[in-house]
């Protein structure tokens, strides 16, 4: 923060042609914004409107009369195609909430939850073991591991996703949570780096403390190392959970028969904009966006200062 | 005085063993993942594209995969000559060029802005970042409703003008230019946010120089900024590049099912999803073959792009 450029709370004294190119620019970002903030507002009013209203030509006005019966419809359940047109049989989650044929956003909600936190936690875990024994530890073949993360990060390998699909058919994972989960739980990858920086540069004094203290490799791992990458631990946490969540491909690939939200969403848009269900799919977007907006402003600082600082340099 | 250094070093073998022990215990499932997930999946995709797939032999259901040699290959680098597959390929560096000629310069630029203390700026950062937290099939629905013929802001306003509004996308290359639209306008925020960020680490002193001196915008944006912040544009410039191997939910949620939008990736992604073991090994060689060509591209835009400016540390 002190490097920032601030000039104290003095006024900013610019020339002409500052004040010129800083006014288009101010105008310009104005209209980048509304770009971006109106459609949703639209979508939003529109969403409360009975399909009879928006074709009838109430396309930019507000709702005459309120229907909320667009989310309850989409929050209890509502067919959903399956990929190749089929409808979707129920899973175990549906089960348990008594669904027979339908998928509903509330159950693909609760499979967003349940993937988003196991993937989270799994990677962030086995990240922070991967990076805690690289970055304290000496053995052979550390150097190796260190840069084989660095090479998996910069190569760009495509063609391989056939491979890794017949590999997980042959595990029988190729519709499963589990499967899903497993992919997720690497510990070499982004968070691997993040967390290799953090531990290479935290002081070793309270380790060895408490190794002095008689503390075996495994309680300084989880009753001092862990707690004191806790804020590193949640920022990561927070940007790979939003990550997980807004995932479309592996579940498209591999959770077909228990779609999370940023898959199903899409199904859902499939279906009703091919009945014509505008208004409805406007509500279904809207009801998606609540969580992950609802994060952003729990933890906006969070994520735009670790994503500022994330340390994007060659 | 013997017998106290056997001690000594029976109490270090036994911390070694323990000591290596843990190390083991660490690394295990990350190493173990990364071979199942990552060597495994590589090794058998290079074996792959040497095999062919083979249903049928002398009236027999037979199922299995024999030995091709280089036919796959082969029929890749034929395949290059056909106007289906240099359409994906061109599309797919359409990614790159937008991406690196089009988005980074503007985001550069915007983020220089945003520093410069742009009324507002905070709020801009917040508006700018949200399309990356918002789910791609939400954000891709909203990018198309803007331009809907019936309904769209973008066709309600051009009307107002009396412009009679194009088919935005019903034709390609129209469609194609509005998935490139859609990526600068969902993807600008991010770039933004990632250089104001390494710009707001610059030192202070530096700007205070300029600003006491009345250095022009202009001056200032290229002696100063561009080359201090030139690592980080280095690696979004890299970045950009792997987005050739990368893209394919956009074309996928904005125009999907479309075969003349389809992008390296999603014509693997596609085979992914139909199965197709015939084919399976010409589409791995596709996308492997593409990768190695375009390895030395990138590590030689890499070298170079770090040759331009002395790296510096802030």
């Amino acid at each position: 923060m002190k490097n920032r450029y601030k000039i104290g709370k003095q006024k900013i004294i610019r020339s002409t042609p500052q004040k010129i190119a800083m006014g288009i620019v101010f105008a310009l970002f104005l209209i980048y914004s509304v770009t971006l903030v109106f459609p949703f507002v639209w979508m939003f009013v529109n969403s409360f409107k009975s399909p009879a209203e928006f074709f009838g030509g109430n396309i930019w006005g507000f709702p005459k009369t309120l229907r909320i019966a667009n989310y309850s419809e989409i929050f209890v359940g509502l067919p959903v195609g399956g990929a190749d047109g089929a409808v979707i049989e129920t899973t175990v989650v549906g089960k348990l909430f008594g669904a027979t044929h339908k998928y509903s956003i509330f159950e693909m909600f609760i499979v967003s939850i349940a993937l988003t936190l196991a993937c989270t936690m799994s990677n962030i875990f086995f990240s922070a073991t991967s990076s805690y024994v690289v970055a304290k530890y000496r053995f052979f073949g550390r150097q190796f591991i260190y840069s084989l993360a660095i090479f998996l990060m910069i190569v760009p390998i495509a063609g391989t996703l056939p491979e890794q699909y017949a590999l997980m058919r042959w595990l029988g994972l190729e519709d499963s949570f589990f499967g899903v989960f497993l992919m997720f739980s690497a510990g070499f990858g982004m968070n691997f780096f993040l967390m290799y920086g953090f531990f290479k540069n935290i002081s070793t004094t309270y380790a060895e403390a408490a190794r002095v203290d008689g503390a075996g490799h495994i309680m300084v791992f989880f009753k001092i190392m862990l707690p004191l990458a806790l804020p590193v631990i949640v920022s990561l946490s927070v940007i790979y959970a939003i990550g997980i969540w807004n995932d479309y491909t592996t579940p498209s690939i591999y959770m077909k028969s228990m779609p999370p939200l940023a898959y199903g969403l899409f199904l859902i848009r499939e279906t009703l904009t091919g009945k014509g269900a505008y208004t409805q799919t406007f509500a279904a977007m809207m009801i998606a966006l609540v969580p992950i907006l609802a994060v952003f402003v729990a933890f906006s600082n969070t994520i735009m200062e670790n994503t500022i600082a994330g340390g994007l340099k060659g | 005085m013997e017998g106290t250094s056997a001690v000594k070093r029976r109490k270090t073998r036994r911390k070694s063993i323990y000591e290596t022990g843990f190390i083991i215990l660490m690394l295990a499932y990350p190493v173990i993942h990364f071979i199942v997930f990552w060597g495994i999946v590589n090794f058998n995709s290079i074996l792959r594209t040497f095999q062919r797939y083979v249903m049928w032999q002398d009236g027999k259901l037979v199922n299995s995969w024999v030995w091709a040699g280089l036919d796959n290959y082969k029929n890749v680098w034929t395949s290059f000559s056909r106007a289906d597959t240099r359409r994906i390929i061109g599309n797919s560096l359409g990614y790159m060029v937008v991406s690196n000629f089009i988005s980074l310069p503007l985001a550069i630029i915007s983020s220089y802005f945003l520093f410069k203390k742009m009324p507002f700026a905070k709020w801009f950062r917040v508006i700018f970042f949200l399309p990356s937290i918002i789910p791609i099939v939400v954000l891709a629905t909203v990018f198309r409703f803007q331009f809907d013929a019936r309904f769209g802001l973008v066709n309600g306003f051009l009307n107002i003008l009396g412009i009679d509004s194009p088919s935005w996308f019903g034709v390609y290359p129209n469609s194609q230019r509005m998935i490139y639209l859609y990526c600068i306008w969902a993807g600008l925020g991010f770039n933004v946010l990632l250089l104001s960020g390494a710009i707001s680490r610059l030192p202070v002193d530096l700007f205070e120089y300029s600003h006491l001196e009345g250095t022009p915008y202009v001056k200032e944006f290229f002696r100063i900024v561009i080359p201090l912040i030139w690592p980080t544009i280095t690696t979004t410039f890299l970045l950009g590049l792997t987005s050739v191997f990368g893209v394919m939910l956009q074309p996928m949620m904005i125009m999907p099912g479309d075969a003349n939008t389809q992008t390296i990736a999603l014509k693997i992604y596609n085979s992914v999803r139909t199965a197709n073991e015939t084919a399976r090994p010409e589409i791995i060689a596709f996308g492997l073959l593409l990768s190695v060509m375009a390895m030395p591209f990138i590590i030689a835009i890499r070298f170079g792009m770090e040759k331009i400016y002395a790296d510096v540390e802030f």
